[in-house]
């Protein structure tokens, strides 16, 4: 059972009702990590996050720096990971 | 001020505070004396390996900034409902506690109708943290074309080819340096002072410089050789010696070009990579005569020229489709739309391709490189035009021919910030494109949410200029609501944006417009409320932006205690973030830009309310360590260290670089299907092209419409945006030099149109005109005439300015005919007509 530190940031903060915690769950993916999360709505934030299989397009999982591409749910999480998810910010004023 | 002096004030005097320019965005080192509580003096900080002790005329003049009496000092609400240029906006003082609720109550009414509402303004490049308030506010609009106006094309080609965000070339080992359209290491550009003193020092060691550009700029008087040009043509000179090189020379760096990028990669007839059935991107294989995956085949056996016929398909590799491309490009053709004779163009290529001296290596450091001491360096004006990215793609095609792309003597990519190039595998053993460095890709959506279409633009910039089109067109981009607010925040969008006419009609539209800013612009004068903001001298900063040479942060920190009333803009944003109730996601998004989610016990507190010192303190501790805190900075002023070779020269190892393009035409298909699928037409997908070529711009075909001259703004290390043209010390100097006084024509031209130095004569483009007084010189092409930024204010406070008037971007149109439709980048460049109005000594 990997122990994770979980960042949610934005509405997924709102949503889960924490900004970070170190979490252990049942599993090793990333998809079974979000299952775990519980979310204000009554659901996981596996059901906030995930559509047809793949990550939604307006949501991001960011693993140790890097972005989990939409179609990777399964990679497994190694203990003291640093999971960070987030809605997309689409628009920082660039120039 | 505290103290006055009769006397000199001696070095010894007072003491010598460590901190960081704000004077431009780059930020070098400096140390101003503070004597009585009162800054005295500037200088560069000898320490800091960037500027190397050096500091230009904007640095030295960064006292009259803090000081300039004219500086809005209290926050201030206008009184005059009336607005316009011109127009006194009747300034009446009013407390900070009366601008933030009003400021509150406004914006908070148009985020509680329609986030999008917002146009955003923003141009603080040093605080490019603070960036994304208007992405937590909700309005995904941004309204200057600051950015754009030089880079952008140029940054997202630099993130596709190589991971940086801008690029120079080899000061250290470089000998042979074709300068196009760009002031680096002379007069502008990447970390002036510090590149001047390198580019000296290069040059007493023998290197030769060419400097292509329609005026005798301050490179070209310094280079070896000016190469008068037109205007955005510079594109056709590179061409024409890519010819000489692939069609007449036939020198080229094939180790280099087989290894380290996909130029040996097959191309079906369609112009994609041909991939077998696994989508392996596949080579021709010499060995065997059939094509086999890139990886299955050793570099020395694949094809770099040459069509081959397999299985009923024609084939190329991608070194072939541009070799085909360029065979009609010949110096003679492109002399023809340069006006550089065709024999320069051969003579300059033979002398770049000589010394590059192709398959040379040299050690550095214990480790062997490919030695490439020649490479041609550009910028703004090179390629800032309606098809600025075929101009990026063309000359760093041209630089790879010689395979000088990061390595040493070569043409470097330059990393946006300390965590340097952006490194990750892509496909088929290439490095991973990254056209976007400041923000994720928007998804196309249609109707768009931004004003200026960034959903529309896959691989682009933001296309500011595009701001006028939709908000005074909606119907014809699906724009579903009109904006009516605005904030500016050290920005004057007025007059940094093309067609002044149409950005004043949009100006007038807003029904409230606030401004952080230091003091009044032609934009600020229409705002309602004035939030007044520190200086760089009184405010807290952890600084790195676009170092060539080095790494690492600088500390901006106050030396003196704030005048007046002011506020630092990050605890503006702030409280204006917490008034209206989005303090947690404000603080959240530092979070992530200031990389805390990487180290979470750095993390802000989402509902906790944090100084700019606290910020800056967590952020440098996130860099570098706990022992490294703000306390750290203010001590030592910076800890930035040279670039090790390794971060140098190629960082992404043996990942493979483009040369074929293919992922923009991709995109573009991409981008085609959704634009027709929403019902749009007449969108410009033709730049959306794998490998560049030559084709006439808008500019060139204006002069078939009467148009004959070309005109071109340019400015010099005095200056920086706009901020700096209202600070009499510059101003002053500025005019002591002629090419600063009017608008520059070349001798002849003026004679044969009956103009001499001192008439008043009148530009007129396509989108609207301008008058100045006419000083003729020799140092600018006979079919130019040349403005100065430096007398392009139409309004300024201080009375020791004066406000000339000739304000370039009226010439400008800023359409999507005038636009990359790739890259979003504006054309700077403009067709006129030139008519004297009035003769010298005739009071106009």
């Amino acid at each position: 059972m990997p122990e994770v530190r979980v960042i949610a940031l934005g509405e997924v903060r709102r949503q889960v009702g924490f900004s970070q915690r170190e979490i252990s769950f049942e599993g090793a993916t990333v998809r079974e990590l979000l299952r775990s999360i519980a979310t204000k709505q009554g659901g996981s934030l596996e059901e906030l996050l995930v559509c047809e299989n793949r990550l939604r397009g307006d949501y991001a999982v960011v693993i140790e720096g890097l972005a989990l591409p939409a179609d990777q749910l399964e990679r497994r999480l190694e203990g003291g990971e640093n999971v960070v998810t987030m809605a997309v910010i689409r628009h920082l004023a660039g120039g | 001020m505290a103290a006055t002096h009769s006397t000199p004030i001696a070095p010894s005097e007072g003491r010598w505070i460590p901190s960081t320019c704000g004077m431009c965005l780059h930020g070098c080192g400096i140390k101003v004396q503070v004597v009585d509580g009162v800054a005295v003096k500037i200088e560069g900080d000898a320490t800091n390996p960037d500027n190397l002790g050096k500091l230009c005329p904007k640095g030295n003049a960064g006292l009259a900034r803090l000081y300039d009496p004219t500086r809005v000092l209290y926050p201030m609400k206008r009184t005059n409902p009336e607005k316009g240029p011109g127009v006194d906006p009747g300034w009446e003082r009013i407390s900070w506690e009366e601008a933030y609720e009003t400021v509150a109550r406004e914006l908070g009414r148009v985020r509680g109708e329609d986030a999008r509402k917002l146009l955003c303004a923003i141009g603080d490049f040093q605080r490019i943290l603070l960036w994304g308030w208007p992405a937590v506010f909700g309005s995904p609009n941004f309204f200057t074309s600051l950015g754009n106006y030089c880079g952008g094309s140029y940054h997202p080609v630099n993130g596709s080819l190589d991971g940086s965000f801008a690029a120079i070339n080899d000061y250290e080992h470089c000998n042979y340096w074709i300068q196009i359209g760009s002031g680096d290491g002379f007069s502008s550009h990447l970390h002036l002072s510090g590149s001047s003193k390198r580019m000296a020092d290069t040059r007493m060691r023998g290197m030769k410089v060419i400097s292509l550009d329609p005026r005798c700029s301050i490179a070209s008087a310094k280079a070896d050789e000016w190469i008068p040009i037109l205007p955005g043509t510079d594109r056709a000179f590179v061409l024409g010696m890519a010819h000489v090189l692939v069609h007449e020379l036939r020198r080229y760096d094939r180790k280099f070009l087989r290894e380290h990028t996909n130029a040996p990669y097959l191309v079906d007839e369609k112009g994609f990579q041909f991939r077998d059935e696994q989508g392996h991107a596949l080579v021709w294989d010499l060995a065997v005569h059939e094509p086999r995956p890139w990886d299955k085949v050793a570099s020395d056996s694949m094809a770099l020229e040459g069509s081959y016929h397999y299985e009923g398909r024609e084939l190329r590799t991608g070194f072939q489709v541009w070799m085909d491309l360029l065979e009609s490009h010949s110096p003679e053709k492109m002399s023809e739309v340069t006006t550089v004779p065709a024999a320069t163009i051969r003579r300059i290529a033979r002398e770049f391709v000589d010394a590059a001296q192709i398959g040379a290596t040299v050690e550095i450091g214990g480790k062997m490189y490919p030695y490439r001491p020649a490479a041609l360096n550009y910028y703004r004006g090179s390629q800032s035009h309606a098809n600025g990215l075929f101009d990026n793609l063309t000359y760093k095609l041209f630089n790879m021919l010689v395979g000088n792309i990061d390595v040493p003597g070569g043409h470097l990519g330059v990393p946006l910030d300390h965590r340097g190039f952006f490194v990750s595998p892509g496909e088929d053993g290439m490095l991973k494109p990254e056209p976007h460095q400041l923000h994720p890709a928007p998804p196309f959506k249609y109707p768009p949410d931004s004003t200026h279409l960034m959903e529309w633009f896959p691989i682009g910039f933001d296309a500011g200029q595009l701001n006028a089109e939709t908000i005074l067109n909606p119907q014809r981009f699906g724009l579903e609501y009109q904006p009516e607010a605005m904030m500016l925040y050290h920005s004057n969008p007025w007059w940094n944006m093309p067609e002044t006419n149409k950005i004043e009609e949009i100006f007038r539209r807003m029904k409230f417009i606030v401004a952080i800013d230091i003091h009044l612009t032609e934009s600020t004068q229409w705002a309602d409320i004035f939030l007044p903001d520190r200086t760089f001298l009184e405010s807290t900063l952890l600084n790195c932006l676009e170092p060539p040479v080095v790494t690492g942060h600088s500390l901006r920190q106050p030396v003196v205690k704030p005048l007046g009333d002011t506020r630092d803009a990050y605890e503006i944003l702030t409280e204006l973030a917490q008034r209206m109730g989005f303090l947690d996601n404000w603080n959240d998004l530092l979070n992530l830009v200031c990389g805390f989610t990487a180290k979470p016990k750095n993390m802000l507190d989402p509902e906790k309310r944090y100084s700019a010192e606290e910020l800056f303190d967590r952020f440098a501790r996130n860099i570098y360590g706990d022992d490294h805190d703000l306390e750290w900075f203010r001590e030592h002023g910076h800890a930035v260290r040279h670039r090790t070779p390794e971060e140098t020269y190629m960082p992404y190892g043996k990942l493979r670089i483009p040369f074929y393009f293919e992922f923009i035409k991709r995109t573009g298909e991409q981008l085609r299907g959704n634009l027709e699928a929403a019902g749009v037409t007449g969108w410009p997908y033709e730049n959306y092209a794998p490998l560049p070529y030559w084709k006439n711009s808008p500019v060139i075909e204006d002069g078939r419409r009467g148009f004959d001259f070309y005109a071109i703004t340019f400015k010099e290390p005095l200056h920086t945006f706009a901020d700096t043209l209202v600070m009499p010390w510059l101003s002053e100097v500025s005019e002591k030099d002629p090419i600063h006084q009017g608008i520059l024509l070349n001798t002849a031209t003026g004679k044969g149109l009956g103009i001499a130095s001192g008439d008043w004569v009148r530009l007129t483009s396509p989108a609207g005109s301008i008058e100045g007084m006419a000083q003729c010189v020799e140092g600018i092409h006979p079919q130019v005439v040349g403005v100065s930024n430096a007398i392009t204010r139409e309004f300024v406070t201080n009375s020791g300015v004066r406000a000339k008037g000739s304000h370039f971007n009226r010439l400008l149109k800023g359409s999507l005919d005038y636009t990359d439709g790739a890259t979003g980048g504006l054309e700077s460049s403009a067709r006129v007509r030139v008519e004297k109005i009035a003769a010298a000594g005739w009071a106009h």
